[in-house]
Order: C-alpha cells, then structure tokens, then sequence
C-alpha cells in the first residue's frame, strides 16, 4: 500500500487479515487487500506499537509520552497513560502476561498495565536512551539495548541483570528473541545473532550478517529484525529493502493449531478461529505482573 | 547460510533448518484437518485466565439456552390432584383432580386421549363424586388397568385401553370414558393410594387407618392404625419398591412412619415438628425416602436410622405439597404452596432449579417421566404442565460434535462453579417477587437464629473440662421430636 508519508512502524492484529501501521500523524488499520478500515486520530504522532493478542488490544506509544491502549474488537479506547517521560521509541509484549514494556530516552524501561495510571515497575537499565527491546516467549527474559552501545538481558521476575553484551562502536539499532533463545542485534549494516544468549553468557556470536550496502537510499546503519515465528528465519528491514536470512535453530518447530498458528488452516479455520478468539477475549482490568 | 563475503565455506555445509510441506491434499476430497499440539505451557499464554473466560461464557450460554417450559395441556375444570404413570413404560400419565374427572394424556402429543367425567357421549359425569385424591396404574395386564380413590370414599378400578409400551386404543375415547370395572366402598374418605409394585394388592390412606386391599375382596385385608396417637389418620401411603411389603405413610399426627404388610403392627415411626404431605420411596436406593413437609422443608430419611434424617432440604418458601422422585434416583422434584416447582438432587439441601409461571398456581401433583427428561406438574389452575427436568437440554438427537461440545463446557462450568462470577450466573434465577422477598426474610431470620447461639454457647460459661456448657445443637437432629419403635 503506497500511502505517501512517513510508515514508522507497522503490527498484525489477531490474525493476517488485518494490520496497523502507524503512520506520520496517525495510525490506520488496513485489511490483507490494502483497504484502509479505520484511521484512528486518537492515537498520535506514534513510534512503536505492540499488539496483544489475548485481550484484542492495541498499544502505542508516541512522540508525546503517551500510552494507549485501544480495544480492536469494540473500538474502545481503554486507556491512554502519561508516561511522564517524554518520547517512546521502543516498545515490547510480554506474551505471558500482557504487560507491556516501554523503553525510554533517560535509560529506564517501563512496565505498564491498562488499569494503572502509573508504571507497575521502573528499571534503569541503560545509561543513555533505549533503542530498543524484546522479551522471549516464555516472559523470563528481557533484553534491552541502548544508546551506549550495549545489550542488556534482563530476568523479567526478579529484575536483575544477567548478562551483557557489547554491541562495538555503534548501538543496537534494534534487537529482537527467537522462539528458542536466539538474540539477534542488529548494529549499523551488520546483524549479529547469538544462540542461547539468555541463559547463558555467549563469547562469540552464532552468525553474523552483513547487509548490502544500499545505494538508492542515503540513509544506512539502521535495520530493524524481526524473526519469523514457527521459522527458522530472521527478517530484516533496511534501508534498501528487505532481508530474510536463515538462522538455523532459532525456530519452534511445533506449533500448535489451537494458538492460530498453524501455517495451514484454511480460510474456514481460520473464520472459526477468529470467532474462538473473540469468545475467549479477556478483560484488561485482568492484565497484572503476576 | 549467511551471506557475508567474510565467511567463505570451506566445503559445502549441509544445513539444518525447519522445513514443513504442506499436506498431501486430498484428491478432490475435502482435506481432513490436521491438528497440531505444543504441550509446553509456554505456548499457550494466559491459559487460566482463558479458560476462566471460557466457563463465564459457558454458563451463560446453559443460561440463555434453559427454556424449561414444554407445554401445558388442559382438560380439568378444577385443581389437579394426583398424578400417576405406569411403572414400566413411557406412555400415558393419568391425572385425577377435584372436579372428579379423570383424564388420560398422550404426552408426545400434548393431548388428552381419555375422559372420565365432565360429560360427553356415555360413561358417568363424574370418575368420582367428589375430588378425586389418588390415582395409580396397577403393574398387572401390562399396565392397561389403573385405580382411582376419592373423597366420596370410592375406589375404581378402570380400563385404560392403552399399555404402557403404547399399544391397544383408548377405550371410550377423548370423550365420556367408561364405566369402571369395579368399585369398592369404603367407610371414610380416602386420601391416597397406591398399587403394589407385583403383586395385585393396593393400599389406601385414609381418615381411620391405613388399609390393604385385595382386588378379590370387597373390605380391605388389613387395616393398620398409626399406633401411639388414637383417632389420626393417614394422608399418604407408598408401597417399596424393593422390600414389596413394606407400606411408608405420613400421618397426621405429623408423623413418617413405615408398616410391613406382613407384620401385625407399625414397624417405625419419626414425629416431626409439622406434618408430612407427600412421601416417596427413592426409586434407585430404596432404603430412602423422602417427605415433604408443612414447614417448607422436605427431609430425606433412611429406614436404618430414622432418629434423624440423613438431609434436609430447604428452598421452599410454602408448604411443599407433592413431591416426585426421577428414575435415576439422583434428584427430585418437589411442588409447593408457593407456586414453584423446585428440584433437588438427592444429596443437596438447595434446590438445582426452579420453575415457576405467572399462570401457575399452588402446586399440587409433581411427578417425573420415566425417561427422567420431564417433569409434569398438576397444579390449582386446572392444567397439567410439562418442564424440562434439565432446563438447557434441548430435544432430539444431537451430534457428536455438539455432545463434546457440551460436554466441555459443563466440564468448564463444573471447574470455575466456585468463583463469584460464575457462582452468580449459574445460580441465579429470576424468582417471583414474594419468593424473593421471603427467601431473604428466612435468611435474615436463620442468621440471626445462628447468631443467637453462638453469643448463648460463647457466654454459657464452661464446664470442669473446660468446654462450653450449652452446646450447638445439629439442625437435623432438631427436625425429629420423637421416634417410636
């Protein structure tokens, strides 16, 4: 979809028929064809957004400080929290929780709920602001980057940190967990993948990609991974264009069907799927850290 | 592998990397889903907190689906009295009332099959001059005879027509009925009767005594007095259905009481506080019976220990007037004075459900089928209903899928029935104004009966051993006022 502006950042919603991206002013909700369904005014200036699946809601955060919260199913802003710590560039879901984190430019990350107005948890962890953050799929670990040029993972229970990593002469423009552990840190032009690098301390990286210097664009150094699910892939954006890159390992090979995962349902499973899901939605006020 | 110009493989590398074919299709058939699990709990985020939701929105769907009204079918012109049905079959449900006519309903069809009384081609005006109080169908000639007992001291015995596997005609019709084929008179009115399960013998309760009758005779065989109270009589009689000889009665001198046609006297009696107005033996545990009783209440007894009962069951804000056991001997259904109809299981002391209607009045005959799906209740508005005995339980056959499917979410309901939010749906009925109120009068009133006793033991002082001298004393205990063996 050619929309003419600025896209800063773009999530699916319960399933593939629809996502959000937002936008220079605003964020818009597509559908698979590139119909634009909604466009939402109430959400502005937006960085980041995370998407929980579970209770159908949309978080955002901005250039203001603000965290919003917005029901997909009803349409319902549930909330919208200051987070009183100006602009918000990073943004992540713990997936077994539904508490989402907030990185911010003083270096502390932030916990937050719908139903509090005021952050559930403050941890300082970078001196300098955060690029970015990820937390695995079993919500024990978090890891964080920032501007001073090193990753930090983080027990998400007890708030300690276990590990550090360095990232060279340039900060993680962005980092992201696999499934199975692996970190990938994407720093300038080149992405680096470490293997097990949340329980363990990793000396040397498990890969490394470097990314073809764009001519087309001026800007470089900055990309964005993502991996792939059920997948033994890590997707990178950048600035000329779109990467894949298979990391082997990095994947869940089982998924299970009932998650709306599987790659194979059909167009009918996926309809009763969608109605499952809506039955099954939970409350926010339920989201807490425990 | 990676694409980087400083990695230069040294032989070629086979990788390892998750690759998943899609499944073979079906040539032409319609694929068969295949379905993929991850057993490990981090797959499945949020499990209790969906599951939770999924039992909320399980118990409101038995909500919205319990529609348990069937039909009503009308025929009397007065209260309807007594119900019976074969012992042995599905069909016909014989109601008596005190218009004195008798009517024999189709319940597939919701009609009446038969007319005794009220006029029409041939056959009396009337089954009985007078109410009639009991109607039972006798086990013998598969089940195409029944008897009839009146307060015009009259007992019929009368023709069906149809057996209770459904085969033969109604003799007379929708219209008149026949005359009966015997008639015995007795000396006072009768209140009650029932048939023995085999043998051909019935009994009647009546103003003097509890009697036997041989269908051979015209007095009755045996006639028992509820001993220890002279000049009482007896309101109720139901004969075992495993140990045939024995006869329990309620008498009015509010007593529960057990006789052995076999014996010369009384086996056992309990004296409760009010009297009794219906007894019934549970079908599948003999040893028990139940009674409901004028305070409210109903009280299930065991004949080995009849110095308690073994529950009580509170709910009723009237009298409870008829009571009638399921065949799976798991539950009953009881009527009251306060025009609901209220099932209870059989080791519960609340209510599982109740009904009840703006048209319906004091309730006085409850009975179940014999398939345990339905509930007929005869009542003071002249008409005979019939409800669901599970309300959300629609008809006919259901698929596999949706029998899973219920399955899982009674399975869910079963899980969560504790938690506040599901306790207030599934329990949660929309009763009749004055049952509300009085229910949380009784509430008000057992509270702060509890709350007396307790300041009364705290503040009794204590005995040499150091407990309270005034001791709590068990509410079922409380129920019995005397026992006579």
């Amino acid at each position: 979809v050619f929309v003419g502006e600025t896209v800063r950042d773009a999530v699916f919603l319960h399933n593939e028929t629809l996502y959000a991206a937002a936008q220079k002013k605003h964020v818009y909700i597509y559908d698979a064809r590139g119909t634009e369904i909604h466009r939402m005014e109430q959400h502005r200036d937006v960085l980041k957004m995370a998407f929980l699946p579970y209770h159908f809601l949309l978080g955002t955060v901005g250039r203001a400080g603000y965290l919003k919260y917005q029901d997909t199913s009803t349409g319902q802003l549930v909330s919208e929290h200051r987070t009183r710590l100006g602009p918000c560039g990073a943004l992540a879901v713990d997936p077994q929780t539904a508490v989402l984190h907030a990185g911010h430019a003083n270096g502390t990350v932030t916990l937050w709920s719908p139903s509090s107005s005021k952050a559930l948890v403050k941890l300082l962890c970078h001196r300098g602001p955060l690029s970015d953050l990820a937390v695995d799929r079993s919500g024990r670990y978090l890891a964080t980057t920032g501007a001073d040029r090193t990753c930090a993972i983080w027990d998400v229970r007890t708030y300690r940190k276990l590990h550090e990593y360095k990232t060279g002469r340039a900060p993680a423009s962005s980092c992201d967990l696999s499934h199975r552990g692996t970190l990938a840190l994407a720093v300038g032009d080149e992405v680096t993948f470490y293997k097990d690098a949340c329980a363990t301390h990793q000396e040397k990286p498990y890969l490394r990609h470097r990314l073809p210097r764009d001519t087309a664009n001026g800007s470089r150094g900055y990309a964005h991974v993502r991996f792939r699910p059920y997948e033994d892939v890590c997707g990178i954006g950048h600035g000329g264009g779109f990467a894949s890159v298979v990391v082997p390992g990095c994947g869940e090979p089982h998924f299970d069907s009932s998650e709306g995962a599987d790659p194979f349902r059909s167009v009918r499973d996926r309809r009763e799927e969608e109605v499952r899901q809506l039955l099954d939605k939970l409350s926010p006020e339920t989201i807490a850290l425990d | 592998i990676s694409s980087s110009p400083l990695f230069v493989p040294r032989r070629t590398m086979k990788i390892k990397a998750i690759a998943r074919a899609p499944p073979p299709s079906g040539g032409g058939r319609a694929p068969v889903p295949r379905i993929h699990r991850n057993l490990d709990p981090t797959a499945h985020p949020l499990s209790r907190a969906r599951e939770y939701q999924r039992a909320v929105t399980a118990v409101k769907l038995d909500r919205m689906f319990a529609k348990p009204f069937v039909g009503a079918m009308e025929g009397h012109s007065d209260c309807v009295s007594s119900t019976a049905q074969s012992r042995r079959g599905l069909l016909p449900l014989v109601t008596g009332g005190y218009d004195g006519r008798i009517m024999v309903w189709d319940l597939a069809a919701r009609k009446s099959v038969m007319r005794i009384g009220g006029g029409g081609a041939g056959g009396p005006d009337q089954a009985h001059a007078g109410p009639v109080t009991g109607v039972v169908v006798s086990p013998e000639k598969h089940g195409t005879i029944f008897y009839s007992c009146g307060d015009d001291k009259r007992i019929h015995r009368w023709k069906l027509g149809v057996t209770h596997s459904g085969g033969g005609a109604p003799v007379g019709g929708a219209d008149g009925g026949c005359d009966p084929e015997e008639t015995w008179t007795h000396s006072s009115p009768l209140k009650s009767m029932d048939h023995h399960w085999s043998r051909p013998e019935f009994a009647t309760a009546g103003d003097g005594a509890l009697e036997i009758w041989s269908p051979e005779r015209s007095a009755p065989v045996q006639s028992h007095t509820p001993w220890g109270s002279a000049g009482e009589g007896v309101t109720c009689c139901r004969y075992n259905p495993s140990e045939t000889s024995l006869v329990g009665h309620c008498s009015t001198d509010r007593g529960v009481g057990l006789t052995d046609t076999r014996a010369a006297g009384g086996v056992r009696k309990t004296v409760l506080a009010m009297r009794s107005n219906a007894f019934e033996w549970n079908p599948m545990e003999p040893m028990t019976f139940t009674v409901g009783n004028e305070d409210h209440n109903c009280y299930t007894f065991d004949v080995r220990r009849m110095d308690r009962p073994s529950m009580i069951h509170r709910g009723h804000v009237g009298a409870v007037l008829a009571l009638g056991y399921g065949p799976t001997g798991k539950e009953f259904a009881t009527g009251g004075y306060d025009k609901t109809v209220r099932i209870f299981g059989t080791r519960s002391p609340t209510a599982r459900d109740c009904y009840h209607t703006r048209r319906m009045q004091r309730v006085f005959a409850v009975d179940y089928t014999a398939d345990s799906k339905y509930v007929i209740t005869g009542s003071d508005d002249h008409v005979v209903r019939i409800w669901r005995s599970r309300a959300s339980e629609g008809e006919g056959q259901r698929s596999a899928r949706e029998e899973r499917s219920l399955e899982y979410r009674a399975a869910l309901v079963k899980k969560f029935e504790d938690t506040p939010e599901v306790r207030r749906i599934s329990k949660g009925r929309r009763l009749p104004k004055l049952v509300r109120k009085q229910t949380e009068i009784v509430h008000v009133q057992r509270k702060g009966a509890k709350r007396k006793m307790d300041n009364v033991v705290r503040h009794s002082g204590k005995d040499a051993q150091g407990r309270p001298v005034k001791k709590y004393e068990g509410d079922r205990k409380k129920a019995v006022v005397k026992e006579i063996d």
